[in-house]
């Protein structure tokens, strides 16, 4: 039962998602405006956290397996991507510590110029 | 063998064999992810069967659905996070605007220089996004799927694995800026990690991959608007 309940709030969230994203001609994906709605219908209690929470663990910890199909048609695009093999292992590997240092630096200047605790 | 019962079991049984080698092999790096065993072992078991890769995927529809449902579940993490936002909320968010700004832009840039095709700089694009909203952004934005779901995970091992060695060099140490640097560069793989440093590191870390999704949700779009004329 838990897991239906689940189940039929994800369903619904991300229809609404996909509604609204046509709407705004898939400007922003379906399931990202989805995952926003939730959070809001969470925040003013339309939803209960306990209805979704034995379905969202489950998801969280095996979301892995969801996208593994994906990785096979790799082998239909390897063509494409052999020619700037590692060109593109090197932008991955660089701008990862970019993103990296750039994010993380941020809130470590912030937190220090406000004298190391954590409250605004 | 091309039947459907067939193909999905290859998936899961593919993907629990990885599991399953992660879990015998303890290494401290947590480099050793189930992709690592699970995509290759598939991939061999297409070629020597013979089955079509179209035929595998058309099989597989229904696992690869179920990714939406995912990401909308994410809410529940946004949500249990609430506290930490409320207290860190504009170092966060400026924080993950800066990050998703530097992780498309720096892609496109380093792209160009080396003289890649627009198509493999759209698919690289989102790479620090968590993988289920990646694929959604490259396909929206003429990526090519399976190339960004490779980048995605390749960024996340390798924030995983090196991550807090440079953070420790560049002398980062406030745990929710280890987390934001962790959550926004390499997704829920890099989140796992940091969940091993601390409690406040990994809750951090997970709400940074929400954020970092609608971020670059709404970045990407505009950024590239203005950067790829640019090229010509």
């Amino acid at each position: 039962m838990q897991i239906l309940i689940g189940l039929l709030i994800l369903f619904l969230f991300l229809f609404l998602g996909d509604l609204t994203s046509a709407a705004i001609g898939q400007f922003i994906p379906g399931n990202v405006i989805g995952m926003i709605y939730l959070f809001l219908a969470l925040c003013f209690r339309i939803v209960k956290p306990q209805w979704i929470r034995a379905v969202s663990d489950f998801f969280s910890k095996n979301m892995v397996i969801f996208f593994v199909p994906l990785f096979m048609s790799l082998l239909d695009e390897w063509n494409i991507l052999r020619l700037d093999f590692w060109a593109w292992l090197a932008i991955l590997a660089l701008t990862t510590v970019l993103v990296m240092l750039s994010a993380g630096g941020v809130v470590e200047l912030a937190s220090k110029s406000k004298g190391g605790h954590g409250d605004e | 063998m091309n039947s459907t019962p067939f193909l999905l079991a290859l998936t899961l049984g593919a993907y629990l064999l990885g599991v399953w080698v992660k879990d015998k092999t303890k290494t401290k790096l947590s480099v050793i992810h189930p992709l690592l065993i699970c995509v290759p072992v598939i991939m061999a078991t297409l070629k020597l069967s013979g089955i079509p890769v179209s035929d595998y995927l058309e099989a597989n529809r229904f696992i690869t659905f179920f990714l939406g449902p995912c990401v909308v579940s994410l809410g529940l993490v946004l949500y249990d996070n609430m506290d930490l936002i409320r207290r860190n909320l504009l170092s966060i968010l400026v924080a993950v605007v800066v990050g998703s700004i530097v992780g498309v832009a720096s892609v496109w840039g380093l792209g160009k220089l080396l003289g890649l095709g627009d198509a493999l700089i759209l698919s690289m694009e989102p790479k620090s996004v968590t993988t289920p909203i990646a694929i959604e952004l490259s396909r929206v934005n003429g990526g090519i799927v399976a190339i960004t779901a490779v980048s995605v995970t390749i960024c996340g091992m390798l924030g995983a694995s090196i991550g807090p060695a440079i953070l420790n060099i560049f002398r980062i140490k406030n745990p929710v800026a280890r987390g934001v640097a962790m959550g926004c560069a390499s997704h829920g793989i890099g989140t796992s990690r940091a969940l091993e440093e601390s409690a406040v590191e990994g809750a951090v870390s997970g709400l940074c991959i929400g954020l970092m999704g609608v971020a670059t949700s709404l970045l990407m779009p505009v950024l590239n608007a203005w950067l790829l004329p640019l090229s010509d």
